[in-house]
């Protein structure tokens, strides 16, 4: 008997159970260092997809309210500016002090911005070099084939194809604002897409 | 023993993480919920906006119809509801209407419709309605117009009849004509609207091309004349309403009338008993019709006046105005009624005529049945802050050639306001003589408030004004 005690005492792990210990122990640790990552990168994505969700509803409803009041500038100066696929230049009151600021959508480096312009001195003058800039949507990847901004006259009925370069500035009604924002480095991934139509009711003239 | 403790290690290992998972987790699960509810509400508010967008519609209708109804049909001062249904009939809210009339001698509506869902979400718009008046564009003509290049303009400019521009245009060029044969070089008709900016547009019928870098928003042409000979109905309105409870004075019996405009709300008005005499060897050596100095040389007080309550001061005489405001909206029109080519009147304008506001509380309309003009004894730098219609005659300066010296060359004419002008308008001659800088500069708040009682160019109510408060 207690030759026996005496050996079961000195035996030890065998091999066999040190491996599988060491096994599942090592299969727990993984599983906690991948869950712990996941939580992580779960995390860090769905607040940039939000974030940009936020960002792309921001944008969309800042651009909606300040196009839908376009009008003639302080000067008199037509209520569109410039039209073009990726940039939009127009005039509205966007802080209710009864002068009308220029207002400057455009694209740099995959940014949508928006540069604003007071109009200053008297006469008025709308000075290029006083144009306060905002980010409004980061990673925007539209395409040639995806413009940002398109545009249309006032025969528009929901399918038309819109106007094509060059169109006279005065015939647009109606502007489609398309953005396709990827913040995700995966080629994988879906965009998101921020699409509205904004009607400019100062221009409206049919009733 | 040993086996026990190292047990217990990993279930607090898992519980904290997956105690950091839930906070984690349950945070966005909450962000994006809120996500959700910021979408629906969006949609709640968009609902909201084109209800109150139906409200306007549907006054904007009421009015092409019922042109000087501003109670909905009904006698009490508002707001006026109005149910609001979908395709099927059912109410999905309802738009509530406050309306302003316009003030006495403007055609300003202002509509205020608030749109509201069933949630309860509301949105409020603020329209203004009005009938377009001539003060709408920077320059109108009934004549052949000429831009020369270097020159910028902002405000919509139009011609009853050729165009030719040749600077840069910010807002629409339109003509009344499709071609014509502009005077100013020989060959075959051109396009109504026409540069000659490098390169020369192309004759008819060869495509008009864009040209964004001369006409910005674009040309059209043809499209309906302004009617000037329409203004006359518009001058008989205005001194009746001049007589009743504007300012009015019929014929001087001397050389005409002198307003001296007072920023206390008050105005001098004086008799010019003469003119000013041209310097030897200064005459009309260009034929001009009514060529003189048109500059005061002795004139009599006849007293200090309030400015009339509807703004409106009608002289059947020559009026020389100058002076300024301060919080004021006046019109001075000067006319002989009816129109007779040989008793037509000017308004000359040798001094400034300024605002103290430019921010469209203060207003000046300057409507001569004749020419407006800057004198012979202009200043060398004069500022005009009016809106000038000359009906039958020109907006400018009469040719004052070099004998007339010091008087031929002036210095700088500054413009904020608008030009009407039936002769083609001109305060420079090629000579050099007249004023050598002109900023015509569009006053933008004509637009929305043109002079009260300024004459329109149509009958329905346009959207002037669309914002949401």
């Amino acid at each position: 008997m207690s030759t026996i005690q005496s050996s079961r005492k000195n035996l030890g792990f065998s091999l066999v159970e040190i491996l599988v210990v060491l096994g599942i122990a090592v299969l727990i640790g993984l599983i906690a260092t991948k869950l712990l990552i996941d939580m992580f990168s779960v995390n860090r994505s769905v607040s940039a997809s939000l974030s940009q969700t936020g960002e792309g509803r921001r944008a969309i409803k800042t651009m909606t309210a300040e196009l839908r009041t376009a009008s003639p500038s302080s000067v008199g100066a037509y209520a569109l500016e410039q039209t073009g696929t990726s940039s939009l230049i127009f005039y509205s009151d966007i802080d209710s002090d009864s002068e009308k600021e220029r207002i400057r959508y455009f694209l740099q480096s995959g940014v949508l911005m928006r540069g604003v312009i007071n109009a200053t001195g008297s006469p008025l003058v709308y000075n290029v070099a006083n144009e306060m800039r905002t980010e409004l949507v980061h990673a925007v990847k539209n395409s040639t084939t995806t413009p940002l901004f398109s545009y249309y006259n006032e025969t528009y009925a929901g399918t038309s194809t819109p106007l094509v370069e060059p169109f006279n500035i005065s015939v647009v009604r109606l502007v489609k604002i398309y953005i396709v924002a990827d913040t995700s480095s995966s080629a994988s991934s879906t965009p998101d897409i921020y699409t509205t139509q904004v009607n400019l009711r100062n221009l409206k003239d049919n009733l | 023993m040993h086996t026990y403790k190292t047990k217990g290690y990993v279930l607090i290992l898992v519980l904290v993480c997956a105690s950091i998972g839930v906070v984690l987790l349950g945070g966005l699960v909450r962000w994006g919920i809120t996500d959700v509810i910021a979408t629906q509400r969006m949609s709640d508010r968009e609902q909201a906006i084109q209800i109150a967008e139906a409200g306007i519609d549907y006054y904007r209708w009421h009015l092409a119809h019922a042109p000087l109804d501003f109670m909905d049909g009904t006698a009490t001062s508002g707001p006026y509801v109005h149910s609001f249904r979908d395709k099927d009939g059912n109410i999905i809210g309802d738009f509530s209407l406050q309306i302003v009339p316009p003030p006495l001698g403007s055609t300003v509506v202002i509509v205020t419709s608030t749109g509201r869902t069933l949630e309860g979400v509301q949105r409020s718009l603020r329209v203004q309605f009005a009938k377009p008046s001539i003060a709408k564009y920077a320059v109108v003509a009934n004549s052949m117009m000429r831009f020369g290049a270097g020159t910028e303009v902002f405000g919509p400019i139009h011609s009853n009849q050729g165009l030719r521009f040749d600077g840069v245009a910010h807002n629409l060029v339109t003509s009344g004509v499709a071609t014509y044969d502009d005077p100013d070089h020989s060959g075959v008709n051109e396009y109504g609207v026409h540069t000659h900016d490098f390169p020369t547009d192309p004759l008819p019928p060869t495509a008009v091309p864009s040209r964004a870098d001369v006409f910005e928003i674009g040309r059209t042409f043809p499209v309906p004349s302004i009617d000037f000979g329409g203004i006359t109905s518009n001058l008989s309105q205005l001194k009746s309403n001049a007589q009743a409870s504007g300012f009015y004075r019929p014929g001087s019996g001397s050389l005409g009338y002198h307003v001296v405009l007072k920023t206390n709300d008050t105005f001098d008005l004086y008799r010019v008993t003469s003119m000013t005499n041209a310097p030897g060897g200064c005459n009309n050596s260009a034929g001009q019709s009514g060529w003189g100095t048109w500059s005061v040389q002795n004139q009599v007080l006849l007293g200090n006046y309030a400015f009339p309550s509807n703004g409106i001061l009608f002289f059947e005489d020559h009026v020389f105005v100058n002076g300024q405001i301060n919080s004021a909206r006046l019109n001075i029109v000067s006319a002989v009624l009816p129109d007779n080519a040989a008793t037509r009147k000017n308004i000359i304008i040798n001094n400034d005529v300024l605002y103290t506001k430019y921010d469209g509380t203060d207003t000046i309309g300057l409507i001569a049945q004749g020419n407006v003009l800057a004198g012979m004894v202009s200043e060398n730098d004069l500022r005009i802050d009016a809106a000038l219609i000359a009906q039958n005659g020109l907006v400018g300066r009469l040719y004052y050639e070099s004998d007339c010296s010091p008087y031929d060359d002036r210095s700088t004419l500054t413009l904020w306001g608008m030009i009407a002008t039936n002769l083609r308008y001109g305060f420079a001659y090629t000579d050099n003589t007249g004023y050598a800088t002109r900023n015509i500069n569009y006053d933008g708040n004509l637009l929305y408030s043109p002079p009260p009682g300024f004459p329109l160019t149509g009958d329905q109510y346009v959207t002037v004004f669309w914002e949401e408060i």
